[in-house]
């Protein structure tokens, strides 16, 4: 490299022209990133109310179901602990078939399939709900036993589903 | 640049703030977008929030008041919504079966309850449209028979009701409306 075009070469890299606009460019490069950021984190917040709104759904949807298998329990006490002995002895189908049809959506004629075609919005959101177990739960040990009725009650609105579980204590009169 | 005497020319300080404000302008934009959604979210969450809270209360509220308010009745409701303590939103039920509202105003908007009960399951038992149980009948009535697999019903009265809470207010001559649905059954039978 000649001593002319070294010269030429230091005046390029000292010239100070046009900075200010270079420096303007690289910031609104760094405020685009930053709005780019900001519009995408915004952006994904919008789905986050109908996420939980449909969480809310779905556990009172469970809650009413959890009433509704309290309230078979209520009327039918016989019945249940008479099931509950087949289901001890290896059998669960009759249980399944009789005492837990009435939680099945699938099932026409169930309690449950009527409470969900009368929920409000059901043409709007996709619902669906259930009881998943109907147990007693016995705890005995010397001189007292306690039985528990564990019931276990899911609501499913859209993709978002919520369980709730209830442990009732009740006394069976032999 | 310190040095020379040269400066800035106008030309590049003018360039320089239209470049400038071209960026800024879609940051504006963002934040007022935001500062929308925020408002709206809010306003959202204190819907869900008060719907939630009109179940509650109504699934602790005496069951005969829900089944039957021939005598209108009121069910006290205080609200504890962020930054408001103690609004009080009070349901006047009425009807057979209940059927009320309440009002209040949160950060200057008015919202109304509406609290909607129904028999799911109407009609004496027996019939067509009345709450049938199954389940399965051991014909001889001995526990030691293993129990057939034949299910009888159990047909019961109108112990059993739907309610919807919906909450609705006004943004913008826009209405909105969040609606909460559950059951309630008599359990003090």
């Amino acid at each position: 490299m000649s001593a002319i075009e070294f010269e030429r070469m230091r005046r390029i890299m000292n010239c100070k022209n046009g900075f200010a606009l270079v420096s303007v460019l690289l910031l609104c490069m760094i405020l685009m990133i930053f709005i780019t950021t900001l519009f995408f984190k915004t952006g994904s917040q919008k789905g986050t109310h109908g996420i939980l709104l449909e969480q809310t759904k779905a556990l009172h949807l469970a809650r009413g179901v959890m009433q509704l298998a309290l309230y078979k329990f209520k009327v039918l006490p016989t019945e249940f602990y008479r099931l509950e002995n087949v289901k001890k002895s290896g059998s669960d189908t009759v249980f399944l078939n009789s005492w837990m049809a009435d939680f099945d959506p699938a099932v026409a004629t169930s309690p449950i399939r009527r409470i969900l075609t009368q929920v409000p919005d059901i043409n709007l959101l996709n619902y669906t709900s259930g009881v998943n177990d109907f147990s007693i739960q016995a705890q005995e040990d010397l001189g007292y036993k306690k039985d528990f009725l564990r019931i276990r009650a899911f609501g499913k609105c859209n993709q978002q589903q919520k369980q709730i579980e209830e442990l009732v204590e009740v006394i069976r009169e032999q | 640049m310190l040095y020379t005497k040269s400066g800035v020319t106008l030309l590049e300080i003018l360039l320089s703030l239209v470049i400038l404000l071209l960026a800024i302008l879609p940051i504006i934009q963002t934040f007022t977008q935001s500062y929308q959604l925020t408002g709206r979210q809010i306003q959202q969450e204190t819907a869900v929030k008060v719907a939630e809270a009109a179940i509650n209360k109504l699934m602790a509220t005496r069951f005969d008041f829900l089944d039957n308010a021939s005598t209108p009745v009121i069910v006290p409701l205080l609200l504890d919504l962020p930054g408001a303590p103690g609004i009080q939103a009070d349901l006047r039920l009425e009807g057979n079966p209940a059927q009320g509202t309440g009002t209040f105003s949160f950060v200057n908007i008015p919202f109304k309850i509406i609290v909607e009960v129904n028999h799911l399951f109407k009609g004496p038992a027996g019939s067509p449209n009345s709450l049938w149980l199954s389940y399965a009948f051991n014909k001889f009535d001995d526990v030691n028979v293993p129990i057939a697999t034949y299910v009888a019903s159990y047909s019961c009265p109108d112990s059993f009701l739907g309610m919807n809470v919906r909450v609705r207010y006004t943004v913008n001559n826009q209405t909105v409306e969040t609606v909460l649905n559950t059951c309630r059954a008599n359990l003090n039978l």
